[in-house]
Parts: structure tokens; C-alpha cells; sequence
């Protein structure tokens, strides 16, 4: 019974869930009560509504914001990766050039 | 680009097969051929083909794993290796061909796109695509007679392609198309790659192979592309086109039929509040499953490691962009 119990946690431990589980992330912005509830983790109070707030602010970031966010996803997309994924079917890149 | 082939190169390493011998040549051969047309048409040629290597690649060659070869470079080779057995300088010498027609091809089609598109302002390009289709067709002639099956599949394949071009870019206008949709036309595109899998089947009397490799070659393309469509997707969004990930994008986001004028943002927050780009990643990991799927009876054991190579960078790139999602909204 005891493994039933909810785990007392800080924002870090939430943050560490949501990096190795995509589903936690996902259910957390829908609906964070209910994702914590789920993963049993105790939140305090202070920190849930800390928690809420932070990615309330961030499911309405709008305009530059939203495009300076989007522009570091891009780079992070671009990052190099051994192996890589497959590349597009439509380039070829030349080993020199053909002058 | 040594280094980026040699990244994935295990493959055709496994195989004894020295990829980089074949590179230098094809493009010896296409300088070589290009030299001969009008000096104005191959300029421009030399203009548009400097522009095929990404801004990333130029960046960082070393570390870019979009320098990468397709994998429609390295099924020929493959396979001839597989049918042919001993190298003998008839088999090299098919081989050789056989890549050019691909390379060909290649360009026949991209050209095409590209002035379609508006990629290239170079229109006189519409008469080297012709060049590169004729200059095939030749090559092809040593090795099929005109009464041989292999031209009704090459008529097919470049019909179908050409219908696919047109149906995409008619569908990626419109924000909302249904993503089965643009699937089915990128696996249209696709057809021209069954020429040479065929040529290469007709020559080696191995016609019961080739429903298999038709198969894997199209959920190749299809995975291949939708990564492409997720790098190119802002580039795309600027020129008012809706790929296969804007789409599907879209449909995370809401249920509702969004403004005109929002559609942009309203992709850019998909991509960070919804999983969006995670079920991409899956659609991906889906389509080389099906790859390998379609390749297994075959025994190419190559194709099999770059596959698993391939699944294993989409791993890497998934898992970094979660990572990046979760800093949004932790940091």
C-alpha cells in the first residue's frame, strides 16, 4: 500500500518527469491537477499554482515571442545527430562543384 | 560530404562496396555532360545546382545530416552488387549507367519542381530537364530494346510522377488538406524511382523482387519527405504552401476551422502546446517500419542497417525536441 502514496514533489521533479515522458508533458497542459494526480505526485499548493501559472503563461504566448520560441526549435532541429534521420529524397548535395 | 556519407556509411561498408568510388564519377560524368550544351544553358545549370546544397550543409559540412545521400543512390548499387554476384566490368559498367539514369532522372523531375514551383528564376532550366530526360532514354536504349517490357513501366512511372508534382502543389495551397491525402501524392512523386529498381529487375530476370523494392522505395520517399517537411515548414509557410506537417499541425491545435490570417501563429503554438511533432515522428518511424517491412524477403542486409540507422536518428531528433518543448515551458 505504501507505493499507493503520493510522493512529495517540487517543480524540478515535475520538470524531470515531463523530460522523459512525452505523454506527462502533454497531459500536464491539458489539464495539471489531474496529470499530477495520475503520476502521484504531491505538489504543495504554492508550487502547483506556481506550475500552472508558468505554463499558463506560455500556452498564450503569442506574436515575436512565439516566434523567438519557434526559432529555437528550429535550431535545435537542425542539430546534427549520428546516425541521422533520413534525409529528403529530393536533394543531392554535390561533393565539389561542378565548374 | 565524405564525412556525412561516411556517417552512415556502414551500410554499403558491410557490403564491401566502396561508395565513394561511384560518387567522384557520376559527377565527372554530369560536369562532363552539362559542358556539352550551350554555354548559356549549362551557366545556369551551374547557378541552380550550386543552390541544391542547403545553407546547413555549406554551414557544417562535417556535422550536417542533411548532406546525406537518399537512399535511392544506394539501392542501385546494392542491388546490382546482390544480383550480378561476381564484379565483373560488364555488371560495373551497368551499374554505372544505371546510377546515371537515376541522377538523370533526378534532375529531370527536380528541375521541373523547382521552375513550378518558382524555386529557380532560370527558365531556359525547363530545356536541361529535357536533356536529362533525353540523355536517360539514351542510356536506358543500350541495355532495353523498344519492344521490352521496361518501357511501358518507364512510360507509367514518369506519367504517374508528373500527375503527383501537379496534385501536390495544387493540395499543399490550402491549409486543412487531409494529410492521407498528401501522402498518397508524395508516393506518386515517388513513381520515377521504380525506373532504375526496374531496369536493374528486367536485366537480372528478377521481376519477383520488384513489388518489394517499388514498396520500400515509396515508404522511403514518404519518410524521407516528411522530414524534409518539417525542416522546410517555415520556408514553406512563407510561400503560403501548407506541407504535410503544416497540416497536420493544424489539426492538433483545434477543431475549428482557423482565420486565414491566423494560420501561421496558429501552427507555430501547435508545434510547442501540442505533441504535434511527436505524432510526426511516429508517422515517420510508421513509414520506415513499413520499409523494412517491405525489404525484409529480400535479404539486403544493407538496406536493414540503414533503416535501423535511420529509426535511431529519428530517436535522437525526437528526443531533442522534446527536450526542447518541456525548456518552453520550465525555463
Amino acid at each position: 500500500m505504501e507505493s499507493q502514496k503520493s510522493k512529495r514533489a517540487d517543480i524540478n521533479d515535475v520538470y524531470k518527469l515531463a523530460c522523459t515522458d512525452e505523454k506527462f508533458l502533454d497531459a500536464l497542459l491539458t489539464n495539471a491537477d489531474s496529470a499530477l494526480e495520475k503520476v502521484r505526485l504531491n505538489l504543495p499548493e504554492p508550487d502547483r499554482k506556481k506550475l500552472k501559472e508558468m505554463l499558463e503563461e506560455k500556452m498564450t504566448v503569442t506574436g515575436g515571442d512565439l516566434l523567438k520560441y519557434t526559432h529555437s526549435f528550429y535550431n535545435s532541429l537542425m542539430k546534427s545527430t549520428n546516425p541521422p534521420p533520413p534525409p529528403p529524397p529530393w536533394r543531392i548535395e554535390l561533393q565539389k562543384p561542378l565548374r | 560530404m565524405k564525412s556525412a556519407i561516411s556517417q552512415s556509411g556502414r551500410a554499403q561498408k558491410n557490403a564491401g562496396i566502396s561508395w565513394d568510388d561511384h560518387i567522384p564519377i557520376m559527377e565527372e560524368r554530369l560536369k562532363t555532360f552539362v559542358q556539352s550544351w550551350p554555354s548559356s544553358l549549362s551557366g545556369e545549370f551551374l547557378e541552380y545546382s550550386s543552390g541544391l546544397t542547403s545553407a546547413e550543409f555549406r554551414k557544417n559540412p562535417k556535422n550536417s545530416w542533411v548532406g546525406l545521400y537518399p537512399f535511392w543512390i544506394y539501392l542501385p548499387v546494392w542491388l546490382t552488387e546482390k544480383y550480378s554476384g561476381k564484379k565483373t566490368a560488364t555488371s560495373k559498367q551497368f551499374l554505372r549507367d544505371i546510377l546515371w539514369v537515376q541522377i538523370c532522372l533526378f534532375f529531370f523531375i527536380r528541375i521541373q519542381d523547382d521552375l513550378y514551383d518558382g524555386h529557380t528564376k532560370y527558365q531556359s532550366l525547363i530545356f536541361a530537364s529535357n536533356l536529362f530526360l533525353l540523355e536517360a532514354e539514351s542510356v536506358l536504349s543500350d541495355y532495353f530494346s523498344t519492344s521490352s517490357r521496361f518501357w511501358k513501366i518507364y512510360r507509367e512511372a514518369l506519367k504517374n510522377s508528373s500527375k503527383a508534382i501537379v496534385e501536390t502543389v495544387h493540395l499543399q495551397q490550402r491549409p486543412r488538406t487531409a494529410p492521407a491525402k498528401l501522402i498518397k501524392a508524395y508516393a506518386g512523386i515517388a513513381a520515377h524511382f521504380d525506373i532504375v529498381i526496374a531496369a536493374i529487375c528486367i536485366r537480372y530476370r528478377r521481376m519477383a523482387d520488384l513489388s518489394c523494392l517499388t514498396q520500400f522505395s515509396v515508404q522511403m520517399v514518404i519518410a524521407g519527405q516528411l522530414m524534409d517537411d518539417l525542416e522546410d515548414l517555415e520556408d514553406d509557410l512563407k510561400y503560403g504552401k501548407y506541407n504535410y506537417v503544416a497540416n497536420r499541425l493544424l489539426r492538433e491545435i483545434t477543431g475549428k476551422l482557423t482565420p486565414q490570417s491566423k494560420v501561421e501563429e496558429e501552427i507555430r503554438r501547435a508545434i510547442l502546446v501540442t505533441d504535434g511533432v511527436g505524432k510526426l515522428f511516429n508517422a515517420v518511424r510508421k513509414h520506415l517500419h513499413l520499409a523494412a517491412k517491405a525489404i525484409k524477403p529480400l535479404d539486403l542486409p544493407e538496406a536493414i542497417t540503414l533503416l535501423h540507422d535511420y529509426r535511431e536518428g529519428v530517436n535522437k531528433i525526437a528526443f531533442i525536441i522534446h527536450q526542447q518543448r518541456v525548456n518552453f515551458f520550465f525555463k
